[in-house]
């Protein structure tokens, strides 16, 4: 062991260049394959570790607007009518996990002083915390049938000294009390699972029970065994079968069975395959969710990683072959057999892979405290990550020893007398597989850049994408309740605004004109079921954010005066529906509502999604739904205007108006910022993919430098007897290039349609995406065959210069 | 053809200085066979490698025809070795991945001759050396004697006007020794200016003329009699 360990130190010592690459390149590669594997494992994980998982489901009706997709929103009546009537249920409730992080502000009073703090909050019923198994650590789930009670993690409480009993308000005054603590649940969910994301529950208690109309509430079922999933479904079908009789006497059988098919008929989904459920992130996502082709191409990046630092691996082991040859020959006629001359390499390339993992490990923990991991889902401390940690140390010392096997065969293979007398030749099939193994790492390179140019196109496609509004010179933000109700009885805030030359104009709207998910209507139209999705705006929205009226008329001042709401219609629900100027629609009371005009068609989704049947609303006299009036504010700058001042100014009139505001509640930003957030996971994922790719072909290079390295020393004599027979550095240098070029071209042939058919794959989770350009394919190769070349010219540089009568009088 | 005078070569490194050749003049005239003898260290392949333009003497004149060549830089000196001087090692130095053709055919290649002119004078230098049924065989598939006319063809391919030839019979046994100066002797009645370094006696005796060398000065330059 001593002799080995000694034999160890002593190839690290004589041989340092060659090993500290190979070590930092296997470092960077088990780091790069550790974190991807992180993500990875995050995303295929999501929601498995749940206590009793495999018994709780989340209930689901179809889509009427969209063949196959899933509609998770229920009435509370209705779905509590099902769960209890329905036997085999162990527990039922509604809750809506986060969906994204936002966080909501909370105040609590403690004196004179009012502390403040954000926490992800989601609202539920009581029930719903049996159908998770939510353990209480102190305080009572009793109290959470009463609305405005509130429970909390148990790390939540630690982080912010909160406890059983506390009153929690809205209001930066902390007064008044809004919220009673009333438990804190244990911590023991996963990270990665719904009830894990959260810290506060609020609960509904008996909001919305008896009302039929609000279809907002995805139910979670826990049944008595995972079994039981095609009982339920059946008997909550006849059920809605039954109420359909029961409610529409005149409806014939088959009327019944279509209107089951197209809207109610109920189907478990499995919580464990809500994150990837495609049907269901649709439209309205119930939790966070995240894509499966997606997950999957890491994985392979992460394998590529691997494959790609073994094969560095192997090349280095190579490049040290001509160096080392005589050595081991040596060895060989002083009586080391063989099998201990191979035994000794694999244990020397272990001892390199354990160097590597330390040092990887070290990478890990550094990149951990950089502000780098915000394109990170998932944690990477190895404490949460043991398994991927275990797999990560077992793939790369398998790896190693694995594929320093045939290198050590090759090194022990010749003649001792051949070899010390100056003379070993390669064989042919040792060239080609050393050309196979290189030509892998190329085509893993070339189709990991053009599928990251691609991912990074269709990102900046996306961003300047012409939504169909102007979005040129916008500023987007929430304003305050207190600000945007006192907005809405008197102008002031307005008037101040405008009077400010920077801002050309400005309008209102409930929430963000680009949203993924928003409040949706049925309603019944020249005898049809219509669904639309709904934005309430105010009067002059349109005309602020240039959205273009095809027929009737925009909004007016004198539509908030009107007993209705009003209504505009897209051009999609228009084609779908028939939606004409001279039918009624129905407000948000039920009664029935103007359709003063039609709107063209513009990009009210991120363009993941596509269109779909839409109606700008205007409240009229009634705002009992919305009391605080429209909180979200668009302002249009002047040309030239510097944005921060006009947010400041923004604020600054706003704290003006209501002192008690807390200024951190008022959000303002650039428009172009509030869209990004929107392809926030796609600009991760263009992050990811950009560094993966980067350590991938960095690490592919640190290969063909391995290689490069191989080849000269080995042509060595080859290159000084071409060189005395007349050839010029030129001649050389352009022989070893051609070679390389060569490889590079045959492996982007390889490379090309595998990237186009990933890229088409990406692109198809796109209702809008860029066109797949021939460009990123020459330019990929460009780059390739440019660093490549670059490389061989820099190693080779020395062996076409140098006398060739050194090496030919050394040989 | 050759006329070098006052030539010295000295190695320096940090520590120590050693003079290869010292004051080194002669002359060789077109068609000359020449033989460079002496004992290890005295400097004959040190001159061979200056006569071969593939190194530069630190002092003294070398005159190839009319051309000043002892200042010549790295690329003047290849460019001027291109189809000028053909070189024969002892230890034949054929690019294993080449096969015979392709071997004999490289020289050609860095003088940017057609196609075609290159087939011609390989396919006429191979059946001047007999080995016209080896074209398409590697280095490692020939014995050492067949190896060594290879690299005579490949170093008479382009009708250099020197040949310079390295120990060429030191890897060979008796026999394929004396098949390969016979082919040398045939070479030069042909025409060609050869200048040999050599161990053996019996190799010298057939050049016409002999240089004898010892610690880089030559003690004898004797004509041979053949």
């Amino acid at each position: 062991m001593k002799y080995l360990f000694h034999n160890f130190i002593n190839t690290l010592r004589h041989y340092k260049a060659s090993s500290l690459l190979n070590i930092i390149g296997m470092a960077v590669a088990f780091a790069a394959f550790y974190v991807i594997l992180t993500q990875v494992r995050w995303g295929m994980t999501y929601n498995q570790g749940l206590p009793d998982g495999e018994r709780v489901f989340v209930m689901t009706r179809p889509n009427p607007s969209k063949d196959g997709d899933r509609n998770l929103y229920f009435a509370r009546p209705m779905a509590e009518e099902l769960c209890t009537s329905i036997s085999g249920v162990e527990a039922f409730g509604t809750i809506t996990f986060a969906t994204e992080v936002d966080e909501s502000m909370f105040y609590l009073k403690e004196g004179d002083h009012v502390r403040k703090f954000s926490a992800i909050e989601q609202r539920a019923t009581k029930s719903v915390l049996d159908v998770f198994g939510f353990e209480a650590e102190s305080g009572s789930f009793d109290e959470m049938s009463r609305a405005g009670a509130v429970a909390i993690s148990s790390q939540f409480a630690k982080s912010h000294d909160l406890k059983v009993g506390d009153y929690l308000s809205f209001n930066p005054t902390g007064e008044p009390l809004h919220c009673n603590i009333v438990a804190i649940w244990k911590d023991k969910f996963p990270e990665n699972s719904s009830p894990g994301s959260i810290d506060l529950i609020h609960s509904y208690g008996e909001q919305f029970i008896n009302d039929w109309n609000e279809s907002s509430f995805p139910y979670f079922v826990k049944l008595n065994s995972a079994d039981g999933k095609e009982a339920f479904e059946q008997a909550a079908n006849d059920l809605m079968r039954q109420l359909l009789k029961d409610s529409y006497s005149d409806m014939s059988a088959e009327e019944i069975e279509e209107n089951m098919a197209k809207r109610l008929n109920i189907t478990l989904i499995p919580v464990e395959e809500l994150y990837y459920s495609e049907a269901i992130n649709a439209k309205r996502p119930v939790c966070r969710s995240g894509d499966k082709t997606t997950d999957e191409a890491l994985l392979v990046v992460a394998i590529f990683i691997m494959l790609i630092a073994l094969i560095n691996f192997v090349n280095f082991f190579f490049a040290l072959v001509p160096a080392r040859v005589k050595s081991v020959n040596t060895y060989k006629v002083f009586g080391t057999t063989r099998a201990q001359l191979i035994r000794n390499f694999i244990l020397e390339s272990v001892g390199m892979v354990v160097l590597a993992l330390m040092l990887g490990a070290a990478l890990v923990l550094a990149f951990g405290k950089t502000s780098a991991t915000e394109i990170l889902a998932a944690p990477i401390d190895p404490a949460s990550c043991t398994p991927i940690l275990v797999l990560t140390i077992v793939v790369a010392i398998t790896g190693a020893a694995l594929s320093s096997m045939y290198p050590a065969v090759y090194i022990t293979s010749f003649q001792p007398a051949l070899v010390l007398k100056g003379s070993f030749g390669t064989s042919r099939s040792g060239r080609t597989l050393r050309n196979l193994l290189i030509g892998v790492q190329f085509s893993i390179s070339l189709a990991l850049i053009i599928c990251a140019a691609f991912v990074k196109l269709q990102h900046s496609y996306m961003m300047q994408f012409d939504m169909g509004f102007d979005k040129e010179q916008l500023i987007s933000g929430v304003i305050p309740g207190d600000v945007a109700w006192w907005n809405s009885k008197n102008s002031a805030f307005e008037d101040k605004l405008r009077s400010n030359p920077d801002i050309v104009d400005l309008t209102w709207a409930d929430g963000q004109l680009v949203n993924q998910s928003r409040m949706g209507w049925g309603d019944t139209y020249k005898d049809q079921q219509i669904n639309f999705d709904v934005y309430p705006v105010a009067y002059n929205f349109l005309d602020v954010m240039g959205i273009e009226i095809v027929e009737g008329r925009t909004f007016m001042k004198t539509d908030e005066q009107s007993e209705t709401g009003t209504l505009i219609f897209n051009e999609e629900a228009r084609d779908m529906y028939d939606i004409t100027l001279d039918v009624k629609g129905r407000d948000h009371k039920g009664d029935p509502s103007d359709v003063v005009g039609i709107c063209k068609s513009f990009h009210f989704r991120p363009l993941q999604y596509g269109s779909d049947a839409f109606a700008f609303y205007m409240y009229g006299k009634d705002h009992s739904w919305r009391p605080q009036g429209l909180m979200h504010i668009y302002l249009k700058m002047a040309a030239g205007a510097d944005p921060r001042k006009v947010m400041d100014y923004v604020k600054e009139t706003a704290l003006e108006l209501a002192p008690d505001v807390d200024s951190d509640q008022i959000a303002l930003h650039l428009f172009d910022e509030e869209l990004a957030r929107k392809y926030k996971a796609e600009d991760k994922l263009s992050k990811q993919v950009t560094a993966f790719t980067l350590v991938a072909i960095i690490l592919a290079l640190m290969g063909v430098f391995g290689l490069v390295l191989f080849e000269t020393q080995h042509r060595r004599k080859e290159i000084a007897v071409r060189r005395v027979l007349g050839a010029e550095v030129n001649d050389v240098l352009k022989m070893l290039c051609q070679k390389y070029a060569l490889i590079v071209g045959i492996c982007f042939l390889i490379a090309a349609p595998f990237s186009y058919v990933i890229t088409d794959r990406y692109f198809s989770s796109f209702a809008y995406h860029t066109t797949i350009s021939w460009w990123v394919f020459i330019l990929a190769l460009a780059v390739v065959l440019a660093v490549t070349l670059s490389i061989v010219i820099v190693r080779s540089w020395r062996a076409a210069t140098s006398n060739p009568v050194e090496a030919i009088k050394t040989e | 053809m050759i006329n070098v005078s006052n030539l010295s070569k000295i190695f320096r490194t940090e520590e120590i200085e050693t003079t290869a050749l010292n004051g080194v003049s002669f002359e060789i005239k077109d068609g000359e066979f020449v033989a460079i003898m002496g004992p290890s260290g005295c400097g004959k392949s040190t001159l061979l490698n200056i006569l071969g333009l593939l190194d530069n003497p630190t002092e003294g004149s070398y005159l190839f025809g009319d051309t000043e060549v002892a200042k010549l830089k790295e690329k003047e000196r290849t460019k001027f070795r291109k189809g000028n001087i053909g070189f024969i090692f002892q230890s034949f130095n054929l690019i294993d991945e080449l096969n015979v053709y392709d071997n004999i055919e490289l020289p050609l290649r860095y003088l940017n001759i057609s196609a075609s002119e290159r087939k011609q004078k390989v396919t006429e230098m191979m059946k001047r050396m007999n080995i016209s049924h080896r074209a398409k065989h590697f280095p490692q598939q020939l014995s050492g004697g067949q190896q060594q006319r290879v690299a005579i063809a490949r170093a008479c391919v382009a009708n250099p006007k020197l040949i310079l030839a390295d120990e060429p019979t030191g890897n060979l046994d008796s026999k394929n020794g004396k098949e390969v100066m016979t082919l040398l002797q045939e070479l030069n009645r042909e025409g060609a200016t050869i200048v040999m370094v050599t161990h053996s006696q019996k190799d010298a005796s057939m050049a016409q003329r002999t240089i004898d060398l010892f610690d880089g000065k030559i003690v004898s330059d004797v004509k041979n009699e053949l």
